[in-house]
């Protein structure tokens, strides 16, 4: 068989392979690139939760609806319309939210909103509105910096430095207990909390995983990338994993 | 005839559908340039019997299960209620994560896994970032 009908025939059989594999589950991975990336945050949530469940927390949902656990998954919602869970231990509450806007302590203009953040059960939700922002037709719903335990942030990418090190300003803004961007007084290894983690879909080539060891080594941060394919990503990663008090 | 990217891309809305050409393209154009600029680094995946052909083709099926089945894997990986037991369907917007949609979505992802490894095409380079990564892991036939 000569090379160009060996690659012909290689081809064909890809060709096959694929038509039927698109055939059979087209209508499962039927989805827009906002409901991706909506999937993806789930499953950033879900491990998270996993997370707390290990560590032997007690989790409740709460605020659950008919069709069961409501996830909100674009920061233009009612954060009370939607479900949470709720993280009990040690006789404390904690609560982990998705898509509520965090108020930075650096400056009450500087708002943004998390993926998923871990607040003390009583913080307060505020809401007010704003001329500035829709019109002040709508409430924006926020938290204050200074309630916030740890913000994570999901990203169904491959990492790539300006990501990585981008996450860092996100890390300064939401978390007014961090005295400077490299304050890893708080990690504990038998902390309850997870430290701010940037869960990352894809896995990168090794000198970008070199960043990623450095960067966790520099900062009180997890980056957990390899989430598209790797089950577990959380429990795998063990007490490498920043933990807080 | 159509691409492998444009098979897979079929039952996908226009917008998504682009998002995964536009990847695979970039990861096709790192992988000619390389074929066409060095010849050097093309080589060992040259003899490792990875055709430029071929990688293109692998470029279309990483980008793919990048951008479209990488986010339902990581949804469904715990099942539907995976930590939160006894939370029963799962809503996100317009989107329905329950029991059924998890054995769907498990079943796909074996599937296209298995599809892949009929080809001789380790699962870890389904996860390449950039087609200069996958000419170097192709030449080294390795997983790293």
């Amino acid at each position: 068989m000569t090379d160009r009908s060996a690659e012909t025939q290689w081809t064909a059989v890809v060709e096959h392979h694929v038509r039927r594999f698109a055939d059979q589950h087209g209508a499962t991975y039927r989805r827009t690139s906002r409901q991706a990336s909506a999937l993806f945050e789930i499953g950033c949530f879900v491990e998270l939760v996993d997370f707390y469940r290990v560590g032997g927390v007690a989790v409740t949902l709460r605020n659950k609806h008919d069709n069961g656990f409501r996830f909100l998954t674009s920061p233009a919602g009612n954060p009370q319309n939607y479900s949470y869970v709720e993280l009990g231990a040690r006789g404390e509450r904690f609560d982990i939210r998705q898509q509520v806007r965090v108020e930075s302590h650096i400056h009450s203009d500087i708002r943004f909103t998390p993926d998923i953040i871990v607040v003390p059960s009583d913080a307060n939700i505020g809401e007010r509105r704003d001329a500035d922002y829709a019109h002040g037709k709508k409430r924006l719903f926020f938290v204050r910096s200074e309630d916030v335990v740890a913000a994570h942030e999901c990203k169904s990418l491959s990492p790539f430095p300006e990501l990585i090190v981008g996450f860092v300003g996100m890390v300064i803004a939401a978390h007014r207990w961090l005295s400077a961007p490299t304050d890893r007084s708080r990690i504990a290894a038998g902390g309850m909390h997870l430290a701010p983690t940037l869960f990352v879909g894809g896995t990168g080539s090794a000198i970008h995983r070199r960043m990623l060891e450095a960067m966790q080594a520099s900062f009180p941060i997890n980056i957990v990338s390899g989430l598209h394919h790797e089950p577990n990503p959380l429990r795998n990663r063990g007490r490498s994993l920043a933990r807080m008090k | 005839m159509p691409s492998i990217v444009d098979i897979l891309v079929r039952p996908l809305d226009r917008e998504s559908a682009n998002i995964v050409r536009t990847h695979a393209e970039a990861m096709k154009r790192d992988v000619r340039f390389i074929a066409d600029n060095k010849r050097d680094a093309m080589a060992p995946a040259l003899e490792a019997g990875w055709s430029v052909e071929r990688l293109e083709i692998i470029c279309d099926l990483a980008a793919f299960f990048q951008d479209v089945l990488g986010p339902i894997g990581a949804a469904t990986r715990h099942g539907a209620s995976g930590g939160m037991e006894g939370c029963g369907s799962i809503y996100a917007g317009s989107i329905t994560v329950d029991a059924a949609y998890v054995r769907q979505a498990r079943r796909m992802l074996t599937d296209f896994v298995g599809l892949a490894s009929k080809l001789d095409i380790p699962r870890r380079w389904l996860s390449t970032a950039t087609g200069r990564d996958l000419v170097y892991y192709a030449g080294r036939r390795t997983n790293d």
